[in-house]
């Protein structure tokens, strides 16, 4: 039996967002509010050291001379930072060796959100860093990834295990003085994810996290730091869902990215956070910083497939420190409803010989605001350096909005710097030629779809591919017609 | 400060009185306004300038502009310069200067752009010109208003305010240039216009403003069917700055922005440029070419905007750049936001330098270095510069453009 569109969309219409159930784990939370007992707090909570301590409060000072900045094209209600919890861990009753020790109501979110963790260990090859709130509860394949001398773990465990390799490198591509988010991530950033390759190591699995929203009124504030050393090559997935609130969440993440000589670092997300309800109520707030800097030969690739969040404001940047270095993005972002988006990249050209790509896929529905925001720098030494960027938009509605805020700084004139951008709607004459070959409108509105956004799909690990497309199908849920 | 020695005009009529005041609450633009980020305004912000009003230019032809015909406006350091000059009664053409107007005459327009340097032209006014051309009349003759700074440090604050009735038409040509030796004098010009129904209006601005600085003001509103053209060549100044705002309100309108910039030595020029299309069925055009030399830096920020109901709208933004020096650079923003889903709109961006491959190719045919780079200027200007229809003026351009 074939399943079609049809059926979907009656799926759709009588489904509410799939992921937004609560898990109901006694959890520990700290009063709301941001000081610097709390800070304090926080770091005596997780044992932490006094370097990093200090570095918390010092990123608090500066945190606090900062303005929030408003210059992106997206408007909300600025959140009341006094008025967040920012701690909340589950409560750690021993420690736990194996899954059977893992919590039972914990066990059952995870299979809910289709990740279940005794399939993914058989089956899928993916080593899983399951980030339930702000705390690493389970790790798995890690003895595996051990062999290699990959360090995986929770960021807490490296900053215990491996204090050395966090002084060395954190904060070095996005230090605290960075932005308003970054400073207070910086100090109050919870837990998040830590990955080491050593020199001249192929991971041979994807390594993905699934970050996920549980504890009501919790910002999180996640914090990855990836290393990949001379000559290896990482392929990293990050994959996002949050339950249903009405309240809106804050979510500032940091994420740094270092790949030294030769290496090759491939991070990959799927964004698929509360986006919402159809008016316009409730949803996250997603403010992330990502950046990665490449050493001489190195490559950094980002993909993202963003569909959820009610405001995105989000730019994976590369710095193309290295000569022969090269910087990817490929992103479809997809806003419905009344969702906002403001994001791309920025391509920071400092090594000679340096090549970045760019290709922007943005879909707008409903009365949906998606702007592409990109920069392109080249700097006076980046002799022969290449760039190639394209954005496109495509519109839904006739009540969403498409933007595009290209910047191009090129200062050496040996450089190639290619810029294009097109908005359009779904061509009348695209969609006749699929109707009269008998398929449906719906049927072949997802195909073009799909086909717009194939470019960067194409760039997805396999799972994510699949899970990708999907996603699209039920974000563009009922927005044509 | 800019406005420390300045004598407050005593041109301002109508509503200007509450500009000083506005100007006195407006802060000077710094770099940290995404407007201006890439601007150097220290500079500009630190000069005593002083109103200037003598003259120094013998005659017209010392200027090297290219023939003109119609009528010729001279305005030296903000006066008018009657011997230079050429007035004559043209049919359908009512033409009248501010300095001879009646204390109680209002501006025929209106600006509706109010930023820092727009303020200080309308508090501390040295010149205007209003130009009303009546309906149906076609003007074959052009209008040529030159615009000179002749003496150090002076501030000139020039407007032009220009209603097209409907169904006229117009070409108006304008030069903003620096006499001489001529160092930080400063330029700051009003356009005002209204192009009603069914008329054409076609704009041409030529600015060689050398060691001074000039900002330019453009606020140009379109009313249903009608028709504007606005060639931009700017080729020196410490500060060259167009900034135009185009509203389109009607439909079936045509618009149309193009330049040339080719700022070299110590040059910076700016070009910002929005149009606001607000109704429904319009075409609108945008080419600019940068080709920047030795440290020159070159600025183009357009920006389309398509508001909600303004379906069917084809808008088409481009901008080429060439560097040919390591020192040169050039920031461009070509930006889009639009609102309506019926539309096609699309941007170009490429920064580069001279193709190797075909220098080769024409060195290989005998061209001299020089000879096969200055084919190649004209080749990569040749689209925007075959806008203009008077082969005097091309030829103008042409070699002022291979001359720096």
């Amino acid at each position: 039996m074939s399943y079609t569109e049809k059926q979907l969309k009656e799926e759709l219409d009588n489904k509410s967002y799939e992921f937004g159930f609560v898990t109901d784990i006694e959890s520990e939370k700290a009063p709301n509010g941001l000081n610097k007992d709390i800070i304090k707090l926080i770091s005596t909570k997780k044992s932490e050291p006094d370097w990093l301590l200090n570095y918390r409060l010092k990123a608090f000072e500066i945190w606090q001379t900062m303005e929030e900045p408003n210059w992106a094209h997206v408007k909300y209600e600025k959140p009341d930072f006094q008025n967040i919890s920012y701690y909340s861990a589950p409560k750690k009753k021993k420690e736990l060796k194996s899954l059977d020790e893992v919590d039972p109501e914990l066990l059952k979110t995870m299979e809910k959100l289709g990740i279940s963790i005794e399939e993914q260990k058989k089956l899928s090859g993916v080593a899983v860093d399951f980030v339930m709130d702000s705390v690493s509860v389970a790790t798995s394949f890690k003895e595996k990834l051990g062999e290699l001398g990959i360090i995986f773990c929770s960021f807490s465990e490296a900053v215990k295990n491996h204090p050395e390799l966090v002084k060395k490198y954190m904060g070095t591509v996005i230090p605290f003085t960075d932005n308003y988010y970054a400073a207070l991530n910086s100090a109050v950033f919870s837990d998040g994810s830590f990955c080491y390759i050593p020199k001249g190591v192929k991971c041979p699995m994807e390594l993905s996290t699934y970050f996920r929203i549980n504890e009501s009124g919790t910002g999180q504030f996640e914090r990855t730091l990836l290393i990949a050393d001379e000559s290896s090559y990482v392929s990293y997935l990050e994959g996002c869902t949050a339950p249903q609130r009405d309240e809106n969440q804050l979510h500032a993440a940091v994420v740094e990215l270092i790949a030294l000589d030769q290496a090759e670092i491939k991070y990959s997300t799927v964004q698929n956070w509360y986006p919402g309800d159809d008016k316009g109520l409730g949803g996250v707030y997603n403010f992330v910083t990502k950046r990665g800097i490449c050493g001489y030969r190195s490559k950094i690739s980002w993909t993202q497939v963003e569909t959820g969040s009610a405001v995105t404001w989000k730019y994976p940047s590369c710095i193309l420190k290295g000569n022969f270095s090269i910087g990817e993005f490929y992103s479809v972002a997809v806003t419905n409803n009344f969702q906002q988006a403001d994001t791309g990249t920025k391509m920071i050209h400092v090594g000679k010989n340096t090549k970045s790509t760019i290709i922007s896929k943005g879909i707008s529905a409903g009365k949906s605001q998606n702007s592409y925001r990109g920069l392109v720098k080249i700097g006076k030494g980046a002799t022969n350096s290449r760039n190639f960027s394209q954005c496109d938009s495509l519109l839904m509605t006739d009540q969403c909005g498409a933007h595009t805020f290209p910047y191009i700084e090129c200062e050496n004139s040996s450089a190639t710097v290619e810029h294009e951008a097109t908005t359009s709607k779904i061509g009348e004459d695209q969609l006749f030629y699929c109707l009269q070959r008998g398929i449906s409108e719906e049927k072949a509105i997802s195909l073009i779809v799909n086909g717009y956004a194939k470019e960067v799909l194409n760039k997805l690990p396999m799972e994510f591919a699949v899970e990708a497309q999907k996603l699209l199908e039920i974000s563009l849920e009922g927005s044509v017609g | 400060m800019i406005t420390d020695k300045l004598i407050y005009s005593s041109l301002v009529r109508g509503d200007s009185n509450t500009s000083l005041d506005l100007l006195r609450k407006t802060p000077f633009p710094s770099r940290k306004d995404e407007q201006w980020k890439y601007s150097p305004l220290k500079k500009l912000k630190k000069l005593p300038f002083i109103n200037n009003s003598g003259f120094s230019v013998k005659s017209i032809s010392t200027l090297n502009l290219p023939k003109m015909n119609g009528l010729i406006l001279v305005l030296e350091n903000g006066r008018v310069n009657a011997n230079l000059s050429e007035f004559h009664k043209i049919n359908g053409i009512k033409l009248s200067f501010l300095s001879s107007s009646k204390e109680n005459d209002n501006p025929i327009i209106n600006s509706k752009k109010e930023n820092y340097f727009s303020l200080l032209n309308s508090s501390y006014l040295s010149e205007g010109i209003s130009i009303e051309v009546g309906s149906g009349f076609r003007v074959q003759e052009n209008i040529n208003i030159i615009n000179i700074v002749s003496s150090n440090d002076s501030l000139i604050n020039t407007k032009l305010d220009l209603i097209l009735s409907e169904n006229s038409s117009i070409h108006i040509r304008q030069y903003f240039l620096a006499h001489g030796k001529t160092t930080n004098g400063f330029i700051n010009h009003n356009n005002n216009f209204i192009v009603q129904n069914n008329a054409a209006l076609v704009l041409d601005k030529f600015q060689d403003l050398k060691n001074n600085f000039h900002i330019s003001n453009d606020f140009i509103e379109q009313e249903e069917s009608s028709k504007f053209i606005s060639n931009t060549f700017s080729m020196s100044g410490l500060l060259t700055r167009n900034d135009i705002l185009n509203n389109v309100n009607g439909e079936q309108c045509h618009s149309e922005l193009n330049g040339i910039f080719t700022p070299f030595k110590n040059d910076h020029i700016d070009n910002h440029t929005t149009i606001n299309h607000y109704f429904p069925n319009c075409k609108s055009y945008e080419n600019y070419k940068g080709i920047m030399k030795e440290n020159g830096v070159g600025v183009f920020n357009g920006k389309v905007i398509v508001h909600e109901n303004a379906q069917k709208i084809e808008a088409f933004q481009q901008n080429n750049n060439i560097l040919l020096n390591d020192e040169a650079s050039i920031y461009s923003k070509p930006e889009l936001e639009i609102y309506a889903d019926d539309v096609k709109c699309s941007h170009g961006s490429t920064t580069g330098q001279f193709d190797q491959e075909s220098i080769f190719y024409l060195r290989a045919r005998g061209l001299t270095l020089k000879k096969a780079k200055e084919l190649m200027i004209l080749g990569f200007i040749n689209e925007v510069i075959q806008k203009s229809e008077n082969s005097d003026y091309i030829d103008f351009i042409l070699e002022r453009v291979l001359e720096n």
